[in-house]
């Protein structure tokens, strides 16, 4: 499904990526972990697309097609989703408006007829409960005044709206209490559907307590230097990182 | 005065001779002096230079490639149907002339009374103190053209009260200079709306003042939407005046023309009153649009609250100059002044300029500027979402302007502004609230 080899990519004339490798199967969970600056978020907003991150060399490719020549919302039209580690507060842009220019947006791209106002409003009903978000919150400012929290479990409505083939959650966990964290894992759980693909972006292993990972991989460098099974984030998490990246070098 | 501004003079106080005779009420002595004095204040003074510090980012030589045409009252084949009115009854000038066909006379509210200012010229000619303006010269010199609205004192009208100033095609580049004075009685309260329609899309001047005059306690709910083609030059002077305890609510679109430049002078001379004025200007293509606006705190406890905006896009050019005046006496008054300019593209241009004169030393004054641009990262959220760039870029505007159109009470007003603003603002469709 999603194909990266050998990705350079730099940020204000910085190498941050230096040579990545990943491949993820349709329906598996990916973890990335790695310490502060090893190029965990550069890789997810390479993925989407953002602005000012420059790749030097390398490719990526989803589905078969090559991503990295597509603007963002066309990637979100392949079936891309980044759940943004500091979500956007958007002053006067209503949440649901936004989603429904998204869902929308997605839907023509791939010659769908859009959806009409009363379906799409049965549709968000039911996701809210996914995460369970309140409504209140719905026709509010896209995140504006929104909790730590709700920020994060809005990201994930968002993503249950849009059904993504592949969704890329870049440090989710963070800022997030117990109970967050276990309503935002529990939402990411219900849409795992054996298809839809999950690139975790971690810091920490307790996330991945919830949402259990296929293949951990640890980030160093701008390269994986090592990848095992869910295992290796409890021995991260009790060894820290030191050794995988002394092995490595 | 540079050679392209003598022209553009010479051409304009030309056409007064041409057709001064023809003007109403040539033959009366006193109106026909009022003109000429007008016309020979002009000749002396010359039209504004860029060295004129309220002219400075406005340079007006573009007008001497022109010669416009003034036109009398005449009969227009437009039918009431035709017209892009919102409400039933709409006050229609046609070229700054009263149209008594268009304009259904019968159908004016209660306590409403209207007419062309024929009867109104001597009246007229005294009413404000002499200004430095030499487009207040060149109405006065042309002065005729227009209308006089009466509300009766303690008259409440549901309806808002819409006037459209239609412009038809004409052979020839043609100027107008209407008139429009407004008499509101002590404790009536109206909306009313004014609107600027283009049918001719060709070269032309419209060159207006607009009084309105507020009776004690009374409330205007004032909506001023000009929307000419970029072919034409939009000159307009709005002159408020609030008697104690009168409120003044409005929204001025300047969203038309090529050359646009609009004064809005308030005067809150008596204690208590209430100005809440809201503003939106956008400007594109190769467009110039100017907005000065003057408030005068004369009296106490009197208190205004200003929010102009400006979208500016392409090559277009946006200039705003807020001035509070708070005079000695006028203590315990409150003046909150704001404008926000999004720049759209990089060779587009705002020059903003807030003041605050302040003389009373028990005041509460605010005022600033911000220039910014879309935010890239709330796009690229956006984006990441799906939402295609034009759809994004879009609902940005939208935020941006949003609680301009949001303050509008009247609901179909409201609408009017949204669609008026839709070529900036993209096809929006309304959603439903969740309930």
């Amino acid at each position: 499904m999603l194909s990266i080899n050998n990705l350079h990519a730099s940020v204000a004339g910085k190498e941050i990526l230096r040579g990545l490798n990943l491949e993820v199967k349709p329906g598996e969970v990916h973890a990335i972990m790695g310490p502060n600056g090893s190029g965990k978020s550069t890789l997810a907003n390479v993925i989407a697309g953002r602005d000012g991150y420059e790749v030097t060399a390398g490719e990526v490719i989803f589905n078969g097609k090559p991503l990295l020549e597509l603007a963002p919302e066309e990637r979100a039209g392949e079936g891309i989703f980044l759940a943004f580690q500091y979500p956007v507060e958007i002053p006067g842009v209503n949440n649901v408006y936004m989603l429904k220019a998204a869902l929308n947006g997605i839907r023509k791209y791939r010659g769908e007829s859009e959806l009409d106002a009363v379906k799409f409003l049965n549709l968000v009903k039911q996701k809210t409960r996914l995460v369970e978000l309140k409504e209140s919150l719905l026709n509010r400012p896209v995140n504006e005044g929104f909790s730590g929290g709700e920020k994060k479990r809005n990201e994930i409505f968002q993503m249950a709206v849009l059904e993504p083939k592949l969704a890329v959650l870049d440090e989710t966990d963070s800022g997030l209490d117990i109970d967050a964290l276990r309503i935002v894992a529990n939402g990411v759980n219900q849409l795992r559907d054996g298809e839809r693909s999950f690139v975790v972006v971690t810091h920490y292993q307790r996330l991945l307590d919830y949402i259990v990972p296929d293949v951990v991989h640890v980030l160093a460098g701008g390269r994986i230097v090592k990848s095992g099974p869910k295992e290796l984030a409890l021995e991260l998490e009790q060894r820290g990182y030191d050794w995988v990246v002394g092995q490595a070098a | 005065m540079t050679a392209a501004l003598n022209q553009a003079l010479d051409s304009l106080a030309g056409e007064f001779e041409r057709v001064a005779a023809t003007l109403p009420a040539a033959d009366q002595r006193s109106v026909a002096n009022h003109r000429t004095a007008a016309v020979d204040r002009l000749r002396a003074r010359g039209l504004p230079v860029t060295r004129d510090e309220a002219w400075k980012y406005t340079d007006l030589k573009s007008l001497a490639g022109n010669r416009f045409r003034f036109t009398g009252p005449s009969a227009t084949a437009l039918t009431r149907q035709q017209l892009p009115a919102l409400t039933a009854h709409p006050i229609v000038l046609v070229n700054g002339w009263l149209d008594p066909v268009l304009t259904d006379l019968d159908a004016l509210p209660t306590g409403v009374s209207l007419s062309g200012l024929d009867q109104h010229l001597t009246a007229l000619m005294q009413s404000r103190a002499p200004v430095d303006d030499a487009f207040q010269w060149l109405n006065d010199a042309f002065l005729g053209a227009g209308l006089h609205v009466n509300i009766d004192a303690g008259i409440a009208i549901d309806q808002p009260l819409e006037i459209i100033c239609l412009r038809t095609a004409t052979d020839e580049p043609a100027m107008c200079h209407p008139r429009l004075r407004l008499d509101i009685g002590a404790g009536a309260s109206v909306t009313v709306l004014e609107r600027y329609v283009d049918l001719a899309g060709a070269q032309a001047l419209t060159n207006v003042v607009t009084d309105i005059v507020i009776g004690q306690t009374a409330t205007v709910t004032h909506c001023r939407i000009q929307a000419e083609s970029p072919a034409s030059y939009h000159i307009g002077r709005t002159y408020v005046d609030l008697a104690r305890d009168a409120t003044y609510q409005a929204t001025h679109f300047d969203i038309g023309a090529g050359l646009s430049r609009t004064d809005i002078n308030i005067e809150q001379h008596s204690e208590g009153s209430v100005v809440g004025l809201d503003g939106l200007m956008f400007v594109d293509g190769k467009r110039h649009c100017d907005c000065h606006l003057n408030i005068d705190h004369a009296a106490p406890r009197t208190r205004s609250t200003v929010r102009y905006k400006g979208v500016i896009d392409d090559e277009g050019r946006g200039v705003f100059n807020g001035r509070i005046l708070v005079r000695q006496d006028a203590q315990q008054i409150s003046a909150q002044l704001h404008n926000r300019n999004l720049l759209l593209s990089a060779r587009a241009e705002i020059d903003t300029k807030p003041e605050l004169e302040i003389y009373a030393d028990d005041v509460q004054c605010a005022h600033g500027a911000t220039v910014g641009q879309l935010d890239e990262t709330a796009l690229f959220y956006l984006r990441s979402r799906g939402v295609p760039l034009a759809t994004a870029r879009a609902l940005l505007l939208h935020a941006f302007v949003g609680d301009i159109v949001d303050a509008i009470a009247d609901s179909k007003l409201r609408q009017l502004a949204l669609t008026e603003l839709a070529g900036l603002l993209a096809a929006l469709e309304p959603l439903p609230e969740l309930t």
